[in-house]
């Protein structure tokens, strides 16, 4: 850990802690997730010892965002939920414009209670607007349900919807559903997401059907006045996840909680996926970490691409010649500026056609980006 | 010596399922020449396989000595394979004996194979000894099947003679029948050796084992002994009969039939048809009717997993030992890796040499679809042999082009008649010679067709066009100027030569049009669109388009993430074509195995 002391570490950062419990899977979810409830309790207590550890090597850092995930945040107790808070509290800084986001099931009850928490930003798992279609993956909420959530949730928060594109029983009018959704309750973010399906280890499998439907609601979302800052991700009046954006643009934040992953100036970490060892590591006070490495140049200057293409503002050449100087998308990206690529005022983006094809985009330019490491 | 006047060497001729190795099997037990502790069902099935499939496949011969008014006669048995791709075995079993005995299943009646062997049988003069097998099936069409076979050997109905051999009934009168109806074997000690090899097998200890029937001499151990159509000498270590298990005698003399143990290596050297002789005293003349026989039907081979090759190629030399009619040598494809070019008699050996290997060898392996071998007279005046599509010449080489043609009969209740002519007519480019009646609403067709278009699917398709009542047998007739094209698939505009196939030009369009069809539901989409077209005589003949691919959108990607998706990236890189070889696609091994399979459907 004195390589992490030693890094460059910015003074604000964000927070992520991981609630891998929810009270039954849904049949797309690969998140990492458990529905034996026995262990929550040994779980946030080990989780709050995380926050201990890292509170002592990051002593006067500011929290900027905080963000739990899962999981299933809303199926666990209140109360450690509370506690966890309270831990952040007593052991960070919290900035005064601080974003607090959580992830809920739509269920009333516990949003309610979210208010005292001072949390500022719901996001809402819908999935689909339709109650065939939420069964069939095994959704514990109806599209009712999600009503009743969001107009809790609206009065003290943001709020995002998540929305998926390529579940099964979907038809182009579920898809429309989902439209009228957004259109009547214009949520302050929204996210699109597109099924990753893999027929093959090599081969994503989207149906033309599929690709159509997604096509309709992203367009049909823009048109509302969304911004499309990322691939899955569009805001209303710059209501951007600034949390997320930290991901993206590779800033600092760190992680907690089983299979959770940090990037602090050159380290990234992530959390082992393993719950028992997850818990018996912290009770004697050490971190439990899968994966730790301090990113050479050529690592690092790939982290920052392929998450800042993301974007559509996309990433600064600048900062990526700060990280590798002789690093030339001219050159090296020749043959794709026009069709999947652009530059413009110094930054480094996909087109539209990019987007669309950005697993495609992105393996081929993280490719090109180690070939020219090795000089060939 | 045995007195030939004493000696029965016979065969059996029935169709798979007629009862054949029952019979022998009641006869091993009335002639109590096997412990009945040690007997179980189907004594001389001996490999699993065939066992398990119910079928025989290598002849298997029994010594039996039964009773007869007083006097004890040797009973030589050959049991006959009883499957098409066979029956150049069947043939030379049959050179081994002086009778047959002809069964017929009751309740079935005679069947296409029956006939093709009864005549088989009449054209090396045996005496035939006509059996009605398994009358205590409730199923048994007693009358009607009697007058099928009497017709079929032109005798009189009641010379057929009865039998279940399930129960034991009757089994006897067959017996007594073939020491009175089938003469006894000739041959005179004092001349040179002349024995006949009717079969053989591998043993892991003791090398090859051969089947042998004495013609004129005597073979004993520490004889020189010639194969005569290799030219090659050995020594002879051990002589002997089948009880049915094999026990060493002094000396093989005339009419009998045994085995010898001379330090052969395998069975390819000691192939079924070729003469033995003494190498000291050789005869003049070797026995008539040998033919090396040759593959009819090529396929390819690959190990499940590439890494496999090596035991695959040492499965198929251990095969080889047992098996010689196979044939295979190394071949390559771009989509399957290495693997063998195989020889097969026919699509049973094929299909029982992929058994083989997968049971006794524990080899899981890919096999293409099976396809002839033509004959190519090129421009040049040079003629080629070529089996395999990929090494076919280019159009503009080529003067003619010869396929294998074979004379087909099949036997079927009449009611199935006009669909059997009519798709074999319009659809297996098969022409129809000759008809006649084959007993009671039965009737038995010969065409003359293309050995290409029975070797795929058709015996399925015959079988469910009858509901699997009609039979079919087959002859080589030799090759016959044919109109052969080559298909070529074109991927994106490239020829992919793996894909070729070879097909008669009346049918190019059509199997084209499957061709590319079937591929462009294979071959998963890309980011820009991917014609597939099929050429034939320098002409595109058929085309299917696979769509752009719009959406490939790596969705979520938080912060514990970022190196996991990446490293998914990275590896989808490895599998998928970079966008920089933007012309290239990425065919999947699925989309080539279903293509050379398409051909089990389609040609």
């Amino acid at each position: 850990m004195e390589s992490l002391s030693s890094t460059l570490v910015s003074e604000n950062i964000g927070l992520y802690l991981h609630v891998p419990f929810c009270k039954r899977r849904c049949t797309y979810c690969d998140f990492v997730s458990f529905t034996d409830f026995s262990q929550v309790k040994e779980y946030f207590e080990a989780l709050w010892k995380e926050i201990e550890l890292w509170s002592k090597f990051l002593p006067r850092i500011h929290v900027e965002t905080i963000y739990v995930g899962g999981g299933s945040p809303s199926d666990v107790p209140f109360e450690l939920l509370e506690k966890t808070l309270e831990r952040i509290r007593d052991m960070f800084l919290i900035a005064d414009d601080f974003e607090f986001t959580i992830e809920v099931n739509p269920n009333c009850e516990f949003v309610e209670r979210l208010r005292f928490l001072d949390v500022n930003r719901v996001s809402i798992g819908l999935q689909a607007a339709d109650d065939e279609v939420l069964k069939c993956v095994r959704r514990r909420h109806s599209v009712g349900d999600f009503f009743r959530t969001f107009e809790t949730a609206k009065n003290f928060a943001k709020v995002n919807v998540d929305f998926i594109v390529g579940l099964p029983n979907e038809s182009d009018r579920t898809i429309e559903n989902d439209v009228h959704v957004v259109e009547t309750l214009r949520p302050d973010h929204v996210s699109i997401y597109l099924l990753e399906t893999h027929e093959s280890e090599f081969e994503t499998a989207i149906s033309e059907v599929v690709e159509n439907r997604y096509e309709r609601f992203v367009e049909a979302v823009k048109e509302m006045g969304y911004d499309r800052y990322e691939i899955s991700n569009f805001a209303l009046n710059n209501s951007f996840c600034r949390h997320n954006l930290k991901y993206w643009r590779n800033e600092d934040y760190i992680g907690l909680g089983v299979a959770a992953g940090g990037h602090l100036g050159r380290i990234r970490y992530v959390n082992s996926p393993r719950l028992g060892e997850y818990i018996s590591k912290l009770k004697e006070d050490d971190f439990v970490f899968d994966y730790f490495s301090r990113n050479d140049d050529l690592q690092e200057l790939k982290e920052t691409i392929f998450m800042g293409l993301r974007l559509s503002e996309g990433v600064n050449i600048e900062k990526l010649r700060e990280i590798w100087w002789m690093f030339d998308p001219y050159e090296l990206f020749h043959d794709l500026l026009g069709e999947f690529l652009e530059i413009e005022d110094g930054f480094l983006k996909l087109t539209k056609r990019g987007f669309d094809l950005s697993a495609r985009v992105l393996a081929d330019v993280i490719d090109r980006v180690s070939l020219m490491a090795v000089g060939r | 010596m045995k007195d030939t006047r004493f000696i029965r060497n016979i065969c059996t001729i029935a169709h798979i399922d007629h009862g054949k190795t029952t019979f022998v099997d009641r006869i091993l037990e009335i002639t109590k020449s096997v412990d009945p502790r040690k007997m179980h069902e189907q004594f001389l099935d001996q490999m699993d396989l065939e066992r398990e499939r119910g079928i025989t496949i290598k002849a298997q011969p029994v010594k039996v000595i039964y009773n007869h008014d007083g006097q004890d006669y040797e009973i030589n048995i050959i049991d006959t394979p009883g499957h098409v791709d066979f029956s150049y075995e069947v043939s030379r079993s049959m050179a081994a004996c002086e009778g047959a005995v002809l069964i017929v299943d009751a309740s079935q009646g005679i069947e296409a194979q029956t006939v093709a062997h009864s005549y088989l049988a009449i054209e090396n003069e045996l005496d035939i000894v006509p059996v009605l097998n398994k009358i205590d099936l409730p199923t048994a069409n007693i009358e009607e099947s009697l007058q099928q076979v009497a017709d079929l050997l032109g005798v009189p109905k009641e010379d057929v003679l009865k039998m279940s051999a399930k129960t034991g009934e009757g089994v006897e009168n067959v017996l007594r029948a073939i020491i009175e109806q089938v003469r006894p074997p000739q041959g005179d000690p004092n001349k040179p050796l002349k024995a006949l090899i009717f079969d053989a097998k591998y043993d892991k200890y003791r090398g090859v084992i051969v089947y042998v029937r004495i013609f004129d001499g005597v073979l004993k151990k520490k004889d020189q002994i010639l194969i005569m159509s290799t030219n090659q000498r050995y020594e002879v270590e051990e002589v002997g009969i089948f009880t049915p298990t094999m026990v060493p005698t002094d000396s093989l003399g005339p009419g009998e039939v045994g085995y010898v143990i001379a330090g052969i290596k395998e069975v390819s050297e000691a192939k079924v048809g070729d003469t033995i002789t003494n190498a000291l005293a050789p005869t003049d003349e070797p026995l008539a009717g040998y033919r090396d026989v040759k593959p009819m039907v090529y396929a390819s081979v690959f190990p499940g997993l590439p890494e496999y090759y090596e035991e695959l190629k040492k499965s198929l030399e251990k095969l080889k030992l047992n098996d010689w009619a196979l044939t295979f040598e190394p071949t390559t494809s771009p989509a399957l890796g290495f693997g063998f070019r195989c020889g097969f008699l026919g699509l049973l050996h094929m299909d029982v040499v992929r058994e083989r290997l997968e049971r006794e060898f524990e080899m899981s392996v890919i096999m293409t679809a099976p396809n002839v071998e033509y004959k190519v007279l090129l421009r040049n005046g040079e003629t080629i042999i070529v089996n395999d599509p990929a090494k076919f010449p280019e159009e503009d080489q080529i003067e003619k082009v010869y396929e294998p043609y074979v004379r087909l009969s099949i036997i079927t209740p009449t009611d199935y008649m006009g669909n059997i002519l009519t798709h074999l007519q319009n659809e297996r480019r098969a022409t129809l010679q000759h008809m006649e009646n084959a007993g009671k609403n039965r009737i038995i067709m010969y065409f003359k067709a293309p050995l290409a278009e029975i070797i795929t699917d058709f015996f399925g398709k015959l079988k469910a066009m009858s509901r699997g009542y009609a039979s079919m047998d087959y002859e080589m007739l030799g090759f016959e100027e044919s109109e052969i094209v080559k298909l070529t698939v074109l991927v994106n505009k490239e020829p992919v030569d793996a894909l070729s196939t070879l097909v008669h030009k009346s049918k190019a369009y059509t199997v084209a049009k499957k061709l590319v069809d079937k591929l462009a539901e294979l071959i998963p989409r890309h980011q820009f669109e991917i014609p597939i077209q099929a050429k034939a005589s320098g002409r595109i003949i058929a085309r299917a388009d696979i769509k752009a691919l719009r959406k490939d959108v790596l969705a979520k990607c938080y912060g514990g993430d970022v190196t996991r998706k990446m490293k998914l990236l990275e590896k989808q890189k490895e599998g998928k074509k970079k966008l920089r070889e933007i012309g290239q696609v990425s065919i999947p091994q699925e989309a080539f195995l279903a293509i050379l399979k398409i051909g089990e459907e389609e040609k």
